[in-house]
């Protein structure tokens, strides 16, 4: 007897994105403070290092033509990576607001800068289109970005997560085409579920600055999800906002891309174009991922002993990640 | 396959070591002060104008469907 063919594409998939859509809102709005200990805790690591195998196996391995375009990534994710995570040190002795205002404003003007540049370089590659909206488009945001120096920045903490949205769409045309309406159906779910969190938390009680199960110190956690910037909005809801966002954003890279886009088990290096090139590129890319494996496992390491500090440092340098995903998402558009 | 778990052993017993030895970094940049205030607002003008002159030029640089009648 022959097995009945869905009549849904991606179905299963599909179920599997809005169950893990609805686990996150649920948790996220009953148990915000934990659910984000307990996030970063288990998936900050492996989601990195498995995005990174992601983008190995995906990335050419000569440059060729798009020279130019690796370079001026690879610089920019650096070079504005350092850079930010240098900030605190940098403006530790500033006492007036305006000049801690002008360096954030430097670092997101080059920021703004650095993306426009390789949207336009994008544009002029195949599949070309017209990039010629970058410029005035740079030189607007740049101007927000003298009005207000950091809005950009929590801007970011929110945008990012979605991000991953973005590069699931371009990683079902890729290589699912036909889940991808199905897929574009159901993400809808995340700015429902948001304004459900909305509706339940807008006018909850702020939360605490100590977590009452683990002791650990939420203030930073707090000040994350933006709360004190967007005054007159309850930390509740932000806090559980951005673990929601963080959470669909964990799921994606650790459990939905691999289970669509990876062609080989992770360890399983023939699929990566760059270890291709020969024996010492062979090495070079295992060391890359044994080094990163390490990375997660110290990482957990440190959490356990020091969750305040491990997490300070983790976000200092998380940036990297969050750059880096801006060329790749170009090269996939 | 003994020396990457050799290195990976003592990476991990590192830990604590290293953790121990980091000094206490400043509140990462996610989030920024809040009290950053405005620094130049002549530059954010200077901005809107350039990017207004620019959209101005990609607009009218772009071509348009014509509603004259072919043929």
């Amino acid at each position: 007897m022959r097995a009945a063919t869905p009549r849904i594409p991606g179905l299963a998939f599909a179920a599997g994105f809005v169950g893990i859509a609805i686990l996150a809102a649920v948790m996220s709005g009953m148990l915000p403070i934990q659910f984000a200990i307990a996030t970063v805790f288990l998936f900050a690591g492996p989601h990195n290092w498995l995005e990174a195998r992601y983008a190995l196996g995906r990335i050419p391995a000569r440059a060729g033509k798009l020279r130019g375009f690796f370079l001026v990534s690879l610089t920019g994710i650096l070079g504005l990576a350092s850079s930010y995570a240098a900030l605190p040190w940098l403006t530790r002795d500033y006492t007036a607001p305006s000049a801690v205002g002008t360096v954030y404003a430097v670092w997101n003007t080059v920021f703004v800068f650095w993306i426009a540049t390789l949207i336009w370089m994008r544009s002029r590659t195949n599949p070309r289109f017209d990039g010629g909206w970058v410029w005035p488009a740079a030189f607007l945001l740049c101007a927000g970005v003298w009005i207000n120096p950091i809005a950009l920045n929590f801007a970011l903490v929110y945008l990012h997560p979605t991000m991953a949205l973005w590069l699931l769409d371009r990683e079902l045309t890729r290589s699912r085409p036909a889940w991808r309406r199905t897929y574009r159906c159901v993400v809808g779910c995340i700015p429902l579920l948001l304004g459900v969190l909305w509706w339940q938390l807008h006018d909850a009680p702020e939360l605490p600055g100590t977590d009452q199960l683990t002791g650990i110190n939420t203030v930073e956690i707090i000040r994350h999800s933006a709360a004190g910037f967007l005054q007159g909005i309850s930390s509740h809801f932000l806090v559980a906002a951005h673990t929601f966002l963080e959470m669909v954003h964990y799921g994606v890279w650790v459990l939905l891309i691999p289970l669509i886009g990876m062609r080989a088990r992770p360890w399983e290096l023939h699929t990566i174009p760059a270890a291709r090139r020969g024996p010492t590129w062979h090495r070079g890319v295992s060391a890359f991922l044994l080094f990163g494996l390490g990375v997660v496992l110290v990482l957990w390491v440190c959490f356990g002993l020091d969750y305040e500090m491990t997490r300070r440092v983790y976000f200092s340098f998380a940036m990297l990640h969050v750059l880096a995903e801006v060329p790749f998402l170009l090269r996939m558009v | 396959m003994t020396r990457p778990v050799l290195a990976l052993a003592v990476l991990l017993l590192a830990a604590p070591i290293a953790l121990a030895d980091i000094a206490i970094p400043p509140p990462p940049p996610p989030p920024p002060p809040q009290e950053a205030s405005n620094p130049a607002s002549a530059l954010a003008a200077l901005a809107i104008v350039v990017g207004v002159i620019l959209a101005g030029m990609w607009m009218s640089r772009r071509p348009r469907n014509s509603l004259e009648p072919q043929g």
